[in-house]
């Protein structure tokens, strides 16, 4: 249905709120990736066709819902996006009655109909389990893990349903759109944008009023606005949730920005491991397009404005906002020199606006709630929230939005409910492979842009790795330099030949063949990538290296001098045995794929050194912890 | 002989050099690689030099310019699966379908590739085969993925 | 406008690079990727110097001269011992990984280096990867017979699929530019090969002396572009100097 103007959607937005205060209950499965990969699109089918079947009143269309109904409504089901808790996924929340089911089955579906939508009742074996207290906890409301949380880029992510405009206009979508355009100059919007403090979400922090301002104020009739999907750094899924979960609002955001900066058309790049963010936003786009909030004459004020979906082709380097220009164009994702800035010579060389995925969703609430809103938020210098991935060796994983300046270690620790199995907190790694990792003295620095590049690392995209005294920073380091050497476009001399002797070094320390120099070979060989590379990706690829140099520099000399992997990591450095826990329940007999390990049931086993390969797959499947790393 | 298929993949896009890489992605979606003939079309078609195409095409790592195996085996290697044990997942699969990481079965059965983080980190570590995740894989249970996913056959 | 390179005041005009403004003033920055000839591409990182703005006092940044462009008032370095240090680090990743090429060799030794300090992967690689001949090849001559591939460590130059492009002429320009020389043009007989590039052509011998003059395709390749006949496409440059000075000398013009 064409919308077109204003008033038109307002109507629209009228009628469906109505049917939505008419809903009885609501009832969301996660589709998150997470959760689907757990099955969660059959149990949401489960649960919509044994509920009719039930007899229960139900709807999977907002639309739908209203009507001629009596006083209770019908339940509204319907898949949304990442509820960011994928530990525990798939995931089912029963609202108002603030009901989050977890690990849930297809098996489980009759008895949620049978019990929770049919009699009210709570089954308490799917609700949330918390670690820390072992108590099962009904509700986002009761969990640690939501209750901390401040959400804005995520607020309507895992809440409404990604493919259905009206449940975005029910959300209140749209509404920045239109004061945007009936009653703000594009100056207006700029304005606000600056004044919120808004500074860019994916890595750099560079303040999006003022980007925004410069383009607007190069030579040219042809402006460009891109949305930066090619959340590149691993550990980093905010940007993907987002995409999925709440599309709408990226293209929201684009279109206030087109407004803003006088352009007519934009790219969003999206990565090429993420087809389900592929597949929403082309769907998004069609759906806004056909509504009348795409296109040509949107709303009927005579601003016209379109995007387009460029799927990246798996180049980490593409993250970079000149490579990712070139690479829109059809050429390979090299970057270029930055004192020519793209926003006066960006994409096809015309002015142009970059903004990555989570920048782009502040946009809408900055503008319908005020900037002094998002400004009240967060840090003096870093305004409002972050979203973060928190992943790694905690107890719960997954996405959380917190204000700027909350300490890492109310992250981990309250929120993300401590380290995994008990074990030791030793690192967190913020930042990807630009970033770095801190130790645990570092658990009480706030969060922002500027104090965790001063202490080292960086907030990047918003990964944040946690890892506990089984992992070694040694081995943690060369990952990332392995990586980089793998994404490095190879055009400059630095980045190409520097990375791959700082791994060749960080190889033979590994391998126990480290020598005495070689620290100082790593520090002086991260001092001329650092100074001497073309592009960011190059000038802070050392960080890791540097990082961990830093705060974790006895692990190096650990394995230079004694040759010894402390975390029990490094297969050169380390022997794996069966110690007296053994009950002789002959798993890790069957697991070990050489056949090093021997022994009779209910018998002590014996593991043979010289014919283990050390991948540890006793230790994994082993459950009397009878596998020692030494 | 120029392919109709890969000629009405430029058509969709449009014979210009924006469209280069994302003819080339429908191109690997429908092969499952970019043959030397289909590379040489496209360079024509967009009138461009074939070794830029080649440059571009070898550049991003979604392409591919070898033949790949009918079913794609994706260790995700981002940092939460890293830190997670992904480095023994890809060993126990290389072990048990006989290649590296990077290579295809003699039979074309299976590519195995090792990918940088694919997001879905909450779950780490995770392993794709085709489109379906497995999420928190273990060392044991990446040797049962295989076998079940050979069964199936 | 004016700045100063190394405390000397000089004068650039606007568009010029860094270097190009202190190649003209006669002070030496090293390069390897640079050709005045071709577009910049700012990748081997040894033309690096130092700039730092009046307005902005306390502000440094290292930049790329060949393609960083001349600005009023810039103060620039050369040669501090940072650059040197980072230069000569550049040059020792270098010779890592062209050990045995002697212009690397030598560049080296110009800067104290006898032995590289890091792992040689692969001592036969003679290639630093500037891309000059690709460059040359596309922007000048037009046939855009190599490309580079692949990315990061695992970069390469040379025709697609490593086989004889059909575009390429055998020119030599990729030769002629080529910092570390390692691209062969062998001409025996009326046969030219470059084995890098994986060609063959057939030469052409001069109307005159008989001495090959060009490939026969590159021949036809200038033919299709300027009304010359074969009395200048055909001739070797030996025999049309010595043909057009013995016209001066008897006319007293061409």
């Amino acid at each position: 249905m064409r919308l077109g103007s204003v008033k038109e959607l307002e109507k629209r937005r009228k009628s469906l709120r109505k049917a939505r205060d008419g809903v009885r209950r609501r009832i969301i499965v996660c589709a998150g990736t997470g959760c689907v990969a757990g099955g969660s699109l059959d149990i949401y089918a489960a649960l919509v066709e044994q509920s009719r079947e039930s007899g229960l009143d139900v709807e999977v269309e907002l639309e739908a819902c209203g009507g001629k109904r009596g006083k209770t409504g019908p339940d509204y089901m319907s898949a949304s996006g990442c509820h960011g808790f994928c530990q525990v996924g798939p995931l089912v929340h029963i609202t108002p009655d603030d009901i989050l089911y977890c690990h849930v089955k297809t098996a489980d579906v009759p008895k949620i109909v049978d019990e929770t939508l049919k009699k009210g009742k709570v089954i308490e074996k799917l609700l949330y389990k918390d670690p820390t207290d072992d108590e099962r906890k009904q509700g986002r409301e009761d969990i640690t893990f939501y209750n901390r949380q401040q959400r804005v880029a995520l607020e309507s992510c895992g809440v409404i349903d990604p493919e259905s405009l009206d449940d975005y206009l029910a959300h209140g979508g749209y509404q920045a759109l239109v004061k945007s355009l009936t009653e703000m100059q594009p100056d207006d919007v700029i304005d606000a944008v600056e004044k919120s403090g808004l500074r860019g979400r994916g890595g750099g922090g560079f303040p999006a009023g003022r980007k925004w301002r410069s383009c607007l104020a190069a030579p040219g009739d042809v402006r460009y606005v891109i949305c930066n999907g090619d959340e590149g750094d691993p550990g980093a899924f905010m940007d993907r949730s987002i995409m999925e979960g709440d599309p709408f609002k990226v293209v929201e955001g684009m279109t206030i920005g087109a407004y803003a900066l006088r352009s007519s058309s934009g790219y969003i790049y999206v990565r090429h491991e993420y087809p389900l963010a592929v597949q929403r936003l082309e769907k998004a786009i069609a759906i806004a397009r056909g509504a009348g909030l795409l296109g040509e004459d949107i709303l009927g004020t005579g601003f016209s404005f379109d995007i387009k979906i460029n799927r990246g082709g798996g180049a980490f380097v593409c993250g970079e906002s000149s490579a990712l220009m070139r690479s829109v164009a059809g050429y390979m994702g090299e970057p270029r020199p930055k004192y020519i800035h793209s926003t006066e010579k960006g994409l096809f060389d015309q002015p142009t606006v970059l903004n990555n995925v989570e920048t782009w969703v502040c946009v809408p609430p900055i503008i319908d709630r005020g900037a002094a809103w998002f400004a009240a938020m967060g840090t003096e210098k870093s305004k409002g929230t972050k979203a973060f991935s928190l992943v790694g060796k905690v107890n719960n994983t997954g996405l959380v939005e917190v204000p700027m300046g909350i300490s890492l270690r109310e992250i981990i620790f309250d929120i993300g409910g401590g380290i995994l199995d008990g074990r030791e907190f030793k690192a967190v790694q913020t930042g990807g492979p630009s970033g770095g990792c801190l130790p645990a003295d570092r658990l009480d620095l706030p969060v922002d842009f500027d104090s965790l590049t001063e202490a080292g690392s960086m907030m990047g995209s918003g990964g944040m790795i946690v890892m506990d005294d089984r992992n070694c920073m040694v081995d943690v380091a060369d990952y990332f330099i392995k990586f980089l050497i793998q994404e490095s476009c190879g055009k400059c001399v630095p980045c190409r030949e520097g990375l791959v002797q700082m791994h060749a070094i960080l190889e033979r320390i590994i391998q126990g063949e480290g020598r005495p120099d070689d620290i100082g070979k790593l520090e002086h060989l991260a001092d001329a990538v650092e100074a001497a590379s073309l592009c960011a990706l190059g000038k802070t690829a050392v960080n890791p290296v540097r990082s961990t140099l830093k705060f974790f520099r006895d692990e190096y000399e650990a394995h230079i001098k004694d040759k010894r992997c402390p975390a029990g990591v490094c297969k050169a450095l380390i022997t794996y045995r069966i110690n007296d826990n053994c009950n002789g329940c002959t798993l890790c007999v069957k697991a070990c794929p050489v056949g090093a390990i021997t022994g009779k049931k209910k018998q002590k086993h014996v593991l043979d050194t010289d014919k283990c390969t050390r991948c540890g797959a006793c230790e994994a499947i082993c459950n009397q912890n009878a596998i020692s790393v030494e | 002989m120029s392919s109709v298929h890969v000629n009405r993949i430029i058509d969709r896009h449009g014979a210009e050099r924006a469209s280069l890489i994302p003819v080339l992605q429908d191109i690997q979606d429908d092969y499952n690689w970019i043959s030397e003939p289909h590379l040489r079309q496209v360079a024509d078609r967009l009138g461009l030099p074939l070794s830029e195409v080649y440059g571009v095409a070898s550049f991003y790592r979604a392409l591919s310019l070898e033949p790949r195996g009918k079913t794609l085996i994706r260790v995700c290697k981002g940092t939460a699966c890293h830190v997670r044990g992904a480095q023994l997942i890809q060993e126990e699969l290389e072990r048990q379908l006989g290649i590296q990481a990077g290579g295809t079965t003699e039979d074309m059965a299976y590519t195995l590739e090792v990918v940088n983080c694919v997001g879905a980190c909450g779950m780490a570590p995770v392993v794709i085969v085709g489109d379906k995740y497995f999420p928190g894989v273990k060392p044991h249970r990446a040797k049962k993925l295989v076998q079940t996913e050979r069964d199936e056959e | 406008m004016q700045l100063t390179i190394d405390d000397k005041q000089v004068t650039a005009e606007q568009g010029q690079t860094l270097l190009e403004v202190a190649r003209a003033h006669d002070i030496p920055i090293p390069t390897l990727c640079y050709h005045e000839s071709l577009e910049a591409r700012g990748s081997c990182r040894l033309c690096l110097v130092e700039i730092r703005k009046p307005k902005w006092p306390g502000w440094k940044r290292l930049v790329a001269s060949c393609v960083y462009p001349a600005e009023e008032g810039l103060e620039v370095r050369t040669a501090t011992e940072e650059i040197v240090g980072i230069r000569k680090t550049l040059i020792d990743l270098l010779l890592a990984r062209c050990p045995k090429n002697p212009e690397i060799v030598e560049l080296a030794r110009a800067y104290g280096i006898e032995q590289t300090s890091y792992a040689v992967l692969d001592a036969t690689r003679q290639c630093i990867l500037c891309g000059q001949c690709v460059r040359v090849c596309e922007d000048i001559i037009g046939a855009s017979a190599i490309g580079m591939y692949g990315r990061g460590a695992g970069k390469k130059v040379g025709p697609a699929y490593g086989k004889a492009a059909e575009t390429c002429i055998g020119c030599g320009a990729c030769a002629f530019v080529c910092p570390t020389r390692c691209i062969q043009v062998i001409d025996e007989g009326l046969t030219r090969r470059i084995p890098r590039w994986n060609v063959e052509f057939e030469l052409v011998p001069c109307r005159i002396c008989g001495k090959p003059v060009s490939t026969r395709k590159h021949i036809d390749f200038v033919r299709g572009r300027v009304s010359a006949g074969p009395e200048v496409l055909e001739t070797c440059s030996d025999c049309l100097r010595a043909y057009y000075g013995a016209k001066v000398a008897a006319e007293g013009h061409m």
